[in-house]
């Protein structure tokens, strides 16, 4: 499939211009939800962290006392947390005397919800894990990392229909699959693979915080940075854009990109 | 009344958001629409200069929000445009003066008494750029062709859509044709694929442009320049009226756009501007 860029373009557009405006309300940056074992507070992945400080701390702020003493866990299964974003988000939770609970509480309450669901769906075989056809269109099977990798087996894929710009920040804890371009000033972090069905140019990290098994794959990939796992890598200098599609993946300990041909995963 | 609040804004500074407001204010009252310019620009009010009618302002906007005065003693009625007012800024208070439901308060009172609303934006993405697109019905951004420009303009555009605003329309202020020509500047098309918005017109740079600010009056008046008629044109296409837009220069060659794109991607899809 040597894809034609001008219909390739086109595909990518009218996703999103269909659904323009049905996303993006800044309100529900935070939830906080009571269970069994005390608080649990969601972040939005959408969002830059500064706002999720924000709207969490004006939430503290409208009743100290209910609070104070109270325990919460942070479910982080939609939302990956930076090393300085968590001291951050524990600091201001301590401010208000609230306990932070272990996380693995709401995970293993997740994973309980998660198996029966789970329990009716087959898993495709890995070597058709990452094509995208006709036949499993927006199934979070149809993208799911191959070989045993069970870390994000009750992943969510995230699904973005528009155009991810400049100061937005979409974090994520497993993969993300962008209808749109990404532009340079723009953030995205998976703890799972990226799809960018556009043109990349922002930053991107694909498997955050460890997962080298990540790819990172657009139509056009001319991004300021990319990251994998623990990896960093940047266009040399001088380098040209090539108009078509690739992807990155870890191989050999380096950020490697290759064209990606028949919408195949990379060796890995 | 169907009246429209449309704000004109960019993120970056000195891209030209006032010039063009007082541009498209100015030209949609010489096509016969009552029009009220707001310079939302609150401590570094400039509109009024443009505009030439700073010796005649008494009140302001922060004086209206905070009942000092009625809206109708702020307004200026322009010297040539019996159906265009300015509402000034204040020069000495800052943008925390006036808070977005005041603002909001005060565009639903323009639009008793308007057909079109233009609020000039300050630069940045505060509370004086909130309060400017609060009563807003359409934004328009304004950008150069530069690499600084265009990402702030792509931060704002997601900033507008977050306040739930349609898609704004773009201004491409200051190109240079004979650069766009040599590559040494993004063209349109190279604008419009990081933007991805519907464009509004295009206005080249032009030394006029300097000589009609420095006199306090706006270059729609001399429609022989081409920004006066690149202006002139936009504010026609906001009135919904059907005009090709001003070849402004031929795009580069694709080899020349490859080398100078690092970092922005080349220009590839066949998106042709809509008007």
């Amino acid at each position: 499939m040597d894809t034609e860029e001008p219909s390739a373009r086109n595909e990518a557009e009218a996703p999103r211009k269909l659904e323009r405006g049905e996303r993006q309300s800044v309100q529900g940056t935070i939830a906080i939800k009571g269970t069994r074992n005390g608080l649990l507070l969601t972040l939005e992945p959408e969002t830059p962290f500064g706002d999720v400080l924000h709207a969490l701390s004006a939430r503290l702020a409208e009743a100290p006392g209910f609070f104070r003493g109270a325990s919460m866990a942070v479910d982080t299964s939609r939302r990956a947390l930076q090393g300085s974003e968590r001291t951050q988000l524990e600091a201001l939770l301590a401010h208000y005397e609230v306990s932070v609970l272990p996380l693995e509480q709401v995970i293993a309450a997740r994973r309980e919800a998660q198996a029966r669901l789970s329990a009716q769906q087959a898993l495709p075989s890995p070597e058709s894990s990452f094509q995208i056809t006709g036949e499993q269109p927006r199934t979070t099977r149809s993208l799911e990392v191959s070989e045993g990798f069970n870390l994000y087996e009750d992943a969510d894929t995230l699904f973005i229909r528009r155009t991810v710009r400049s100061g937005q920040a979409i974090h994520h804890s497993s993969n993300i699959v962008i209808f749109g371009d990404v532009n340079p000033g723009a953030e995205v972090v998976a703890g799972g693979d990226i799809l960018v069905w556009g043109v990349l140019r922002g930053l991107v990290h694909a498997g955050y915080p460890d997962n080298q098994n990540a790819v990172i794959c657009s139509l056009v990939l001319a991004p300021v940075q990319l990251r994998i796992a623990h990896l960093l890598s940047r266009p040399p200098e001088g380098y040209e854009v090539q108009p078509r599609p690739e992807v990155a993946a870890i191989r050999n300990g380096q950020i490697v990109v290759e064209a990606w041909v028949n919408g195949r995963p990379p060796r890995r | 009344m169907d009246s429209r609040v449309i704000t004109i804004t960019s993120g970056k500074g000195g891209v030209g958001k006032t010039t063009t407001t007082a541009n498209i204010g100015t030209a949609l009252a010489m096509l016969g629409k009552k029009v009220a310019v707001v310079d939302g620009d609150i401590g570094l009010r400039n509109l009024d200069a443009v505009m030439g009618l700073e010796n005649r302002i008494v009140y302001d906007l922060v004086d209206v929000v905070e009942g000092q005065c009625r809206l109708r003693q702020a307004l200026i009625k322009d010297k040539r445009q019996p159906e265009l007012y300015l509402l000034p800024a204040a020069q000495t208070r800052d943008k925390n003066a006036v808070n977005s439901v005041q603002m909001q308060q005060l565009c639903q009172q323009l639009r008793q008494e308007f057909d079109f609303v233009v609020i000039d934006s300050p630069a940045g993405i505060e509370q004086g750029f909130r309060n400017s697109i609060v009563g807003a019905d359409e934004i328009i951004i304004v950008a150069n062709p530069e690499m600084a420009s265009v990402r702030d303009a792509d931060r704002i555009i997601g900033l507008v859509e977050a306040a739930g605003k349609p898609e704004p329309r773009l201004i491409l202020n200051r190109l240079r044709p004979e650069m766009v020509k040599r590559g040494d500047m993004m063209d349109v098309a190279d604008v419009l694929e990081v933007l991805g918005i519907d464009l509004l017109g295009i206005v080249p740079e032009d030394e006029n442009i300097i000589i009609a600010i420095n006199k306090g009056e706006p270059i729609v008046y001399d429609r022989r320049t081409r920004a006066g008629r690149a202006y002139w044109s936009s504010a026609q296409r906001i009135l919904g009226e059907e005009v090709p837009l001003e070849e402004v220069a031929e795009a580069p060659s694709l080899m020349e756009r490859l080398r100078r794109l690092m970092g922005f991607g080349p220009a590839l899809s066949e998106r042709r501007v809509r008007s």
